[in-house]
């Protein structure tokens, strides 16, 4: 670092990044505009495109997401969909678990104790076979195309549903998100809040060293003095957005709630049961932040490609995410944010039941499976179901778009409404997506 | 057989009573487990739906008393002896021990808390009780010839219209006037959903404004309020006069606030709660007595409570179908060869 970034980094060159960096990403422009209204909704939500016609929202059984996507494509056959006896099994026993008739491969000793909480769907199946646009997939329910970007099913429940916390993001993504679809076509302020590593949770959220809470004061009051005249001149929405954001940035960083981005808040205890793993920490961070009221975190885990060497890749892989998924189920229930808490595990696709010559499983959209707990969803249970190798659905077969309309079930968003991009043309938040009613208890 | 609902209430209530003085109970506390793991590849003799002939491995069984008591020359369970107990020298096997039960294949190991209440009865007397593991009345067939499933039954799906449509009959929606005074308010407010009258209400985000005298604010739309999420907010005891007032209430959270005895107990005038948080409250022994009464209540969180064991299981006694989660069923820590890319600091 040289000497002169030292020098700027140390005055409000990093406060004004800061709130610049959080007024593109949590509250952007716009952001006033839609607040006031949302806050006595009755479950109404207003249309910008169409204010006269308000839309009623359903009951909703999940007022949280987390979702956890296995990037790469998890291995369907050797976790959430084992085949005893198959020869397409490989070295791989599978184990029983803690609910009826659901077993787990040999990689999820855990995971099986909690499986009385959970519904595995076995049925899913991708119309996508390369990574980007499989991913896309799912986190949008649209095929990619050069011309638009979609927003994710984050985004969607964001705008929809609304915050619970307005002090706090609506949707964060945990361990990279840069290069996710994030809002999409939708303003700027429902693009996800990145943490690249949750370990250090929101970074540049404190006053730095040296600026006593009278002088940063100060410096707003002479930001607010400079800026005045602009504002003044030209009285349009997004200046006054912009303004409205720097005041909920402050309101963030001056806010108790910001603890919830602290992990280290957490007793060592807590952090080992969870794993001390990168994807644990991440998970513990979402558990954080939906205490405290963000509706939606996605957290990642990369590495599942395991084109060759499959068994001993998931040797080392499964561990960490069996670990920290059981003790975000377990913690959440404790607590008792499980039933708010719709956890979703999932993967772009699944991989071939036929083991390849250098011990590997390639990609394999046809049939692969998804792991599905709290937030009304019924424990113990299986949805869909495969032939006896895992190669096809042979039974409540579920799309991509499917998956996403059950999560949007969950939270009470209609499948059905359609928001128009800026380029005039209709979407929905999972396409022509069904959800799976059934999963969910009375 | 149990129901599936009450083995899991069970499981959850093993670790409270692991840790507390009460004593061990073999048919409540001992038995589950061995049920949930052992006895299947260890009980008589038996013809399984295949036609197959089963027999006991090991000539070990666990499903009746006399059955117990043949096995092992009777070494199984030595009474205030750990060493001798035969049981404890297999579950405490390393895991890479091929004689370590239950084996990988069937479940795996038993958790560190299961083989501590194992010990712990066995360290307090053994005592069978009551429990022999016959069928009570012996009709000729004393011995099924079904296997044991290791689970017993899904529970159905509660029948009957759900509350959301029950509470909200006949109910006046809150006026929109009543509603805009809300805007900018502590409180979010908002319908449950699809249209209905009844009331979502939450003060996530302003929790640290919250306080007793607050929650009078809620008193025009009291009859209204199905939900009410008041987590870490700053409402005790006296706040609790507020909430007793909420006739149509299905699920109240008072997760880390400062309630206690006094205040959780005048919640048993909200007659429809169906889940209660008092996770991280001072809530004690005497505040459950008072909660008997809510007979719709099916769940109801106490972990980081004062509450005993003994208390819980009175309550769930008094409203069946009741799930108390008291305990933090967390994994065991991961061993250090298995961790991939550890944090940093």
């Amino acid at each position: 670092m040289s000497l002169r970034k030292i020098i700027r980094g140390a005055d409000e060159g990093t406060r004004r990044t800061f709130l610049t960096g959080i007024a593109q990403s949590m509250l952007g422009v716009g952001a006033a505009a839609t607040f006031g209204p949302r806050a006595v909704a009755q479950s109404l939500w207003q249309d910008p495109q169409n204010p006269t016609k308000p839309v009623v929202l359903g009951r909703a059984t999940a007022k949280h997401v987390i979702y956890l996507f296995m990037q790469g494509g998890m291995s369907h056959v050797d976790l959430l969909d084992p085949k005893p006896g198959a020869k397409t099994q490989g070295p791989n026993t599978p184990i029983r678990t803690r609910a009826d008739g659901i077993m787990l491969g040999q990689y999820l000793p855990n995971l099986a104790n909690h499986m009385d909480k959970a519904c595995v769907i076995n049925s899913l199946s991708s119309t996508q076979g390369a990574h980007a646009q499989a991913q896309y997939l799912m986190r949008t329910s649209y095929e990619l195309r050069g011309t638009i970007q979609h927003p994710s099913t984050g985004a969607w429940c964001h705008r929809m549903a609304g915050r619970h916390n307005d002090t706090l993001p609506g949707h964060v993504i945990v361990g990279g998100g840069a290069d996710t679809p994030g809002a999409g076509f939708f303003p700027a302020e429902y693009q996800p809040v990145p943490i690249g590593d949750p370990d250090d949770g929101l970074k540049n959220a404190a006053r730095p060293n040296g600026v006593s809470e009278r002088r940063f004061k100060q410096r707003l009051e002479m930001l607010k003095k400079l800026d005045s005249g602009f504002s003044d001149k030209h009285k349009q929405l997004s200046v006054g957005s912009y303004n409205q954001a720097y005041a909920d940035a402050v309101k963030l960083m001056r806010s108790s709630d910001l603890t919830a981005f602290d992990i280290d808040q957490e007793s060592n205890s807590i952090k080992e049961a969870y794993g001390n793993t990168k994807f644990g920490s991440g998970c513990l961070l979402a558990r954080r932040l939906v205490e405290h009221g963000v509706r939606y975190v996605e957290v990642m885990s990369g590495g599942w490609d395991t084109h060759s060497e499959n068994f001993d890749r998931l040797e080392t892989l499964v561990p960490a995410i069996d670990q920290a998924l059981s003790a975000l189920l377990a913690d959440l229930d404790a607590r008792g944010l499980l039933e708010d808490t719709m956890v979703v595990l999932a993967s772009e696709f699944g991989r071939s039941p036929d083991i390849d010559e250098d011990n590997g499983r390639n990609h394999y959209p046809k049939a692969f499976s998804a792991l599905l707990a709290g937030g009304g969803v019924q424990g113990g249970m299986r949805y869909g179901k495969t032939d006896k190798e895992g190669r096809e659905v042979i039974k409540d077969p579920m799309s991509i778009p499917d998956l996403n309309a059950t999560i949007a079930y969950a939270c009470g968003i209609p499948t059905d409404h359609v928001l128009t991009s800026p380029s005039g043309r209709p979407f929905k938040i999972a396409d022509k997506g069904m959800p799976a009613t059934e999963i969910f208890g009375s | 057989m149990l129901t599936r609902l009450s083995l899991i209430l069970l499981t959850l209530l093993v670790p409270l009573t692991a840790q507390s003085k009460g004593k061990v109970i073999f048919e409540r506390h001992i038995f589950p487990i061995l049920e949930r793991n052992c006895i299947e590849c260890h009980r008589a003799e038996y013809v399984d739906s295949n036609g197959r002939k089963k027999r006991p491995k090991g000539k070990v069984m666990f499903d009746t008393l006399a059955n117990i008591q043949k096995s092992k020359r009777g070494r199984l369970f030595v009474a205030k002896d750990t060493d001798a107990s035969l049981i404890l020298d297999s579950i405490t096997l390393p895991a890479d021990d091929e004689d370590r039960m239950p084996p990988a294949k069937s479940g795996g190991p038993l958790s560190k808390r299961e083989i501590d209440l194992i010990t712990k009865w066995i360290d307090e007397g053994a005592d069978f009780g009551d429990w022999t593991g016959e069928a009570k009345k012996s009709s000729g067939k004393a011995k099924p010839s079904k296997p044991i499933k290791t689970t017993a039954k899904k529970p159905s799906r509660r029948s009957g219209p759900s509350p959301a449509v029950t509470l909200s009959k006949g109910l006046r929606p809150v006026s929109a006037a009543v509603l805009q005074s809300f805007a900018g308010s502590e409180f979010q407010v908002r319908s449950i959903g699809d249209g209905n009258p009844l009331l979502s209400v939450t003060c996530c985000g302003k929790t640290e404004n919250v306080s007793d005298a607050t929650l009078a604010k809620l008193g025009p739309i009291a009859n209204n309020i199905f939900e009410l999420d008041l987590a870490r907010s700053q409402v005790g005891d006296a706040g609790c006069h507020e909430l007793a007032k909420m006739s149509r209430l299905t699920k109240l959270s008072l997760r880390q606030t400062r309630v206690g005895n006094t205040g959780v107990k005048e919640l048993a005038a909200c007659q429809e709660l169906r889940s209660l948080n008092l996770f991280g409250t001072a809530t004690g022994d005497y505040a459950l007595t008072a909660l008997a009464s809510l007979k719709h209540l099916r769940s109801l969180y106490l972990y980081e409570t004062e509450t005993t064991a003994k208390a819980v299981v009175r309550l769930r006694e008094a409203i069946p179908g009741l799930r108390v989660v008291s305990a933090l069923d967390l994994p065991e820590p991961m061993k250090e060869a298995a961790k991939p890319n550890r944090r940093r600091r």
